[in-house]
């Protein structure tokens, strides 16, 4: 076998650059993983889309590199080039992904998976295979080194360099990661973090050269390190950073920029009003919500409820949902959110809004898991308001189940409403959105024994084990309103106080068709567009036609469920 | 399988795809050597109806005229929209009569503030659009075929009759692109003019002016989605152009039909004051100052889902920008319990129609006129006043009213405390 070059490393010094391969894969992988999320919005889809095209990176630099190593044997140059690669690639990766958005053009927009499948694999490919390369290189020469009786020839010795350099990979990688879940995401932004990481591969490379005797080299590559870390302290990397996120937020005006364990919490200013986006997608906008849809998502549950004293809200609570239950005489609001750093976020930049939220002595709030904590409360809560989105993925979904449903209904008061929201639409409800919608619905009746569905953009869900919510008409949401005190301009129930329209949709839309509709033929909630939401209308003026509106066909064609499991693919019909 | 043999291959695959996409797009121009022929439309009962304003060419394709992408439309392909088929050489309709979405709704919902307030409307709507906006609140259906959708078949006549049975006074192609089922449109406002039943359309304005002058001639009133007012933006976010959506509105204002305006103002997108002052300048200077306009706020939906709502500031801005032009009716929308949802007075300032979202909460219009200094509102504010318009303009299918109950009064009543 040929030995040409540079001369081999320590023992020691291999597996100490084995190690930091390991921690700095690890750290690759997350923070690219992540950064992809914030950029495209993902969940668990896009998560395995990227860790595959990695894994694939790593498969092709394994075999590459495996037989390049058959040709140079034990020379270090491979390794300490492919390493060099690896360091440079990584933070141009990150940077790559931030900025993505915007040169190609996706100002505002979400996108499906398929751009996720090209970019990752074309921006993670030099990092991953370097990666892959790195172990093949690296057993090669483990195998070789002075005291090890045989080389990769032989199948006892190889199996075990093989086994060796693996476990120490393994440990650079539990290392790692518990490195950096723990205290680097607390402390450092992404990018800072992989140049660490990308440093810490240089020095690798520099220690190798050193030992190895190869010491110009390790000078070379020293004075890099220090141009890096003096440019890095003279201000480059900040430019880095903000050139990164203002690629990543385009046209936007970034004012906070952080990450957790949980996510990326990023705040952008547009006047006097601040939004502030969880991974990506819009989660609170202060001063002023969609009020439309928080007052109905508050209001209807606390309205069917004859008097609401324990109020839990799980999630969504800052930012208009509290304060529309401060309106109430509740004596204790519960408020969990599972992300610190949001709520950090939201005192930061206060408004008059989140101000009285936050300083209603009524109101606690606990950053803990909402399904954890409702498991371990004391209760009994006479108002469950779940303010989860869609659940589009795992961590949502787990709060969209009969388990965490019959964990509510055994923390609710007698008389007590669970409440949730689901997209509806008003116009059209879709087979993948109607599907969520039926599971949903469906859940809720295994468990409690009365379910009302006030259909509308938004499909407002109420869960009680007191049948009594089945018979409220709008009429008597309007007396509990005026018993309650509420203020005038608190609760907008559509229509039902406009003295033109009564008695309005309103009426019509909680008599209960969609009841009958969902229990009868797996029908789901949608005021227009069906046989309900002609007869909801018909039946709001008064004037069914005879022999009601013309039957229809409801199951529609055939699409894959897994359309709605995936964030980017809401709207994919088009062309 | 050699490396040759894939070479090959993917050059054979290529060429495929190729030829496809020459077939199926629509080309720009029609072949300059065929000789158009003007389709003459017929009547046809529900699922059936031969497209209008179209053109035939001898090689089988033809050209549909209804809005200005101007398919050229092979045998057996479908336009732009997915609504209209080449079917040996005629243009059919595919979506006539087969509505995705009935539903009765508020007319403020359009919005209409100008236009019947207080009362209900009749909304219909099949699938298909025009255009591609990646905001679309109804992309449901907007962007799907209509095999991708449930939908139920009610011929023109079946659904006027419904509307009147009902004491529906209004009926509204909405929702989708009421231009893509232009065919069944025309013919249902047609029979509903007939039964004195009030029209309105909310559209994009992506039409060519033949088709909407003719349609116009069934529609009370129009209310146009002005989306912005660069090429870049319709091009970029629509996928249309602007310059059409400006002769629309020119000719929608000169046929004297009810026309409102809507600007859905995106952030970062649509929102710079430059661009909207420029806008309201344009609309002063060639519609006038009295057509309504309503600055509405994004929330981030279909593919628009990184961008933040938009803050009512930069609405009222935008108001205040109108105002500072000229513009007498300016609206701000989706913000339920703003100001500037009522309608004032231009003349003396006063509060004529107070509205909470969808709610009209008081209506002190005293026969279309200000009760405080006689200014007249221009708008239609009643159904006895639609009527007389009718009578007085002399359009076809204009009906008494008679049958259908006036439902909004002016009033003074106050809302609920």
């Amino acid at each position: 076998m040929r030995e040409p070059g540079m001369p081999a490393a320590s023992k020691h010094s291999l597996r100490a650059a084995i190690v930091v391969t390991g921690l700095c894969g690890i750290t690759a992988q997350i923070l690219l993983v992540r950064e992809f999320l914030v950029t495209f919005d993902g969940n668990e889809l896009t998560i395995g889309v990227i860790l595959a095209n990695w894994l694939l990176g790593e498969a092709i630099g394994a075999v590459l590199a495996g037989r390049l190593g058959r040709r140079t044997g034990r020379s270090l140059w491979p390794y300490v080039a492919v390493q060099l690669v690896f360091a440079l690639s990584l933070p141009a990766a990150l940077f790559a992904v931030r900025v993505m958005r915007s040169a190609l053009g996706l100002t505002g927009e979400s996108v499906g998976l398929a751009p996720v499948f090209w970019s990752s694999i074309v921006l993670l490919l030099p990092v991953s295979m370097s990666h892959g390369a790195l172990f093949s290189l690296g057993v090669t020469i483990y195998s070789l080194l002075p005291g090890e009786k045989e080389g990769l020839g032989s199948d006892r010795s190889g199996a075990a360099a093989v086994g060796d350099v693996y476990l120490l990979e393994t440990a650079g990688t539990v290392a790692g990661g518990a490195l950096l879940s723990f205290l680097v995401l607390a402390l450092l932004d992404a990018l800072t973090s992989v140049i660490m990481a990308s440093l810490a591969a240089l020095m690798v490379c520099i220690v190798l050269c050193w030992s190895s005797r190869a010491r110009a080299l390790g000078a070379a590559l020293g004075c890099v390190l220090v141009l890096g870390l003096a440019a890095a302290l003279c201000g480059g990397g900040g430019w880095l950073y903000q050139a990164s996120v203002r690629g990543q937020w385009p046209h936007l005006d970034v004012v906070s920029y952080s990450n957790s364990v949980y996510g990326n919490i990023t705040v952008t200013r547009s006047g006097e009003q601040y939004s502030f986006f969880e991974n990506g997608a819009p989660v609170i906008t202060t001063p002023n919500p969609d009020i439309g849809f928080v007052e109905e998502f508050v209001h209807y549950p606390m309205l069917f409820h004859p008097a609401p004293r324990r109020v839990l809200v799980i999630s969504g609570g800052a930012g208009g949902v509290l304060s529309e239950v401060q309106k109430y005489p509740v004596r204790t609001l519960d408020y969990c959110e599972l992300d610190p750093a949001l709520i950090e976020a939201v005192r930061r930049f206060p408004t008059p809004l989140t101000e009285r939220e936050f300083s209603d002595p009524r109101t606690r709030i606990s950053n803990v898991d909402g399904r954890l904590f409702l498991s371990r409360a004391a209760g009994p809560y006479d108002v469950i308001l779940l303010g989860l989105p869609l659940p589009t993925d795992l961590q949502t979904g787990r709060f969209f189940t009969t388990d965490f449903f019959e964990i509510a209904k055994n923390k609710l008061a007698d008389g007590g409403i669970l409440a949730l929201s689901v997209p509806g639409s008003i116009t059209y409800l879709d087979e993948s959105l109607a599907a969520v919608n039926l599971s949903i619905l469906r859940g809720l009746r295994q468990t409690f024994p009365a379910v009302r569905v006030i259909a509308s953009y938004t499909n407002f869900y109420l869960a009680s084990k007191d049948r009594r919510i089945l018979e409220l008409g709008s009429e008597d949401l309007i007396k509990r309103m005026k018993e309650q005190g509420h203020p005038r301009r608190g609760l907008r129930v559509p229509f039902a106080n406009d003295p033109h329209r009564k008695p309005g949709p309103v009426r019509a839309r909680e008599t209960g068709h969609y009841d009958r509709e969902g229990a009868a033929d797996g029908h789901v909630p949608a005021p227009g567009g069906d046989r309900a939401g002609m007869e909801q209308g018909a039946d709001a003026q008064g004037a069914v036609p005879e022999g009601g509106p013309p039957a229809r066909r409801l199951e529609g064609g055939r699409r894959p469920a897994v359309r709605v499991l995936h964030p980017g693919f809401r709207g994919r019909g088009g062309p | 399988m050699s490396r040759r043999r894939v070479t090959v291959l993917l050059a054979a695959a290529t060429m495929a795809i190729a030829a496809g996409l020459f077939v199926a797009l629509p080309a720009e121009k029609p072949d300059a050597v065929s000789q158009p022929t003007p389709a003459e439309p017929t009547q046809a009962p529900a699922g059936e109806r031969e497209a209008m304003f179209y053109e035939k060419f001898p090689d089988g394709r033809v050209q549909c005229h209804i809005c200005p992408r101007t398919c050229v439309i092979m045998p057996g392909q479908r336009g732009f929209c997915r609504n209209r088929e080449n079917r040996d050489g005629t243009l059919y309709s595919v979506v006539y009569g087969k509505p995705c979405t009935l539903s009765i709704e508020p007319i403020e919902k359009a919005p209409f503030n100008h236009f019947l307030p207080g009362q209900m409307r009749l909304c219909v709507a099949t699938v298909g659009c025009n255009l591609t906006c990646k905001y679309c609140q109804n992309w449901q259906i907007s962007q799907k075929p209509l095999e991708e959708v449930r939908y139920q078949e009610i011929a023109p006549a079946d659904l006027v009759a419904q509307a009147k049975k009902s004491g529906i006074p209004i009926i509204c192609f909405t929702f989708s692109e009421p231009i893509t089922f232009y065919e069944y449109m025309y013919d249902t406002a047609k029979l509903a003019h007939e039964a004195g039943i009030k029209t309105a359309m909310v559209s994009n304005g992506y039409i060519n002016p033949e088709p909407l002058k003719k349609l116009l001639t069934v529609m009370d009133a129009v209310k146009i989605d002005l989306k912005g007012f660069t090429p870049e933006f319709y091009r970029d976010v629509t996928g249309g152009t602007l310059d059409p959506v400006l002769e629309t509105l020119k000719v929608v204002h000169q046929s004297g039909r009810h026309l409102e305006i809507v600007n859905l103002v995106v952030p970062t997108q649509n929102d710079d004051p430059a661009t909207i002052r420029k806008m309201c300048q344009w609309i002063k200077d060639n519609i006038g100052v009295e057509h309504a306009i309503h600055f509405t706020r994004f929330f981030p939906m279909y593919r628009m889902t990184r961008l933040p709502a938009t803050p009512v500031s930069t609405l009222e801005g935008a108001a205040k920008i109108a105002r500072e032009v000229g513009l007498q009716y300016v609206y701000i929308g989706n913000v339920p319990g703003h100001e500037y949802e009522s309608t004032f007075c231009p003349e003396c300032g006063k509060r004529l129609i107070y509205r909470v979202g969808l709610n009209v909460l008081e209506n002190k219009l005293q026969d279309g006129k200000c009760p405080y200094c006689g200014h007249k509102i221009p708008g239609v504010w009643s159904l006895d006043e639609a009527a007389a318009d009718k009578v007085s303009q002399g359009s076809e299918g204009s009906g008494s009213g008679a049958g259908v109950p006036p439902r909004v009064r002016a009033s003074t009543c106050r809302p609920w405390s």
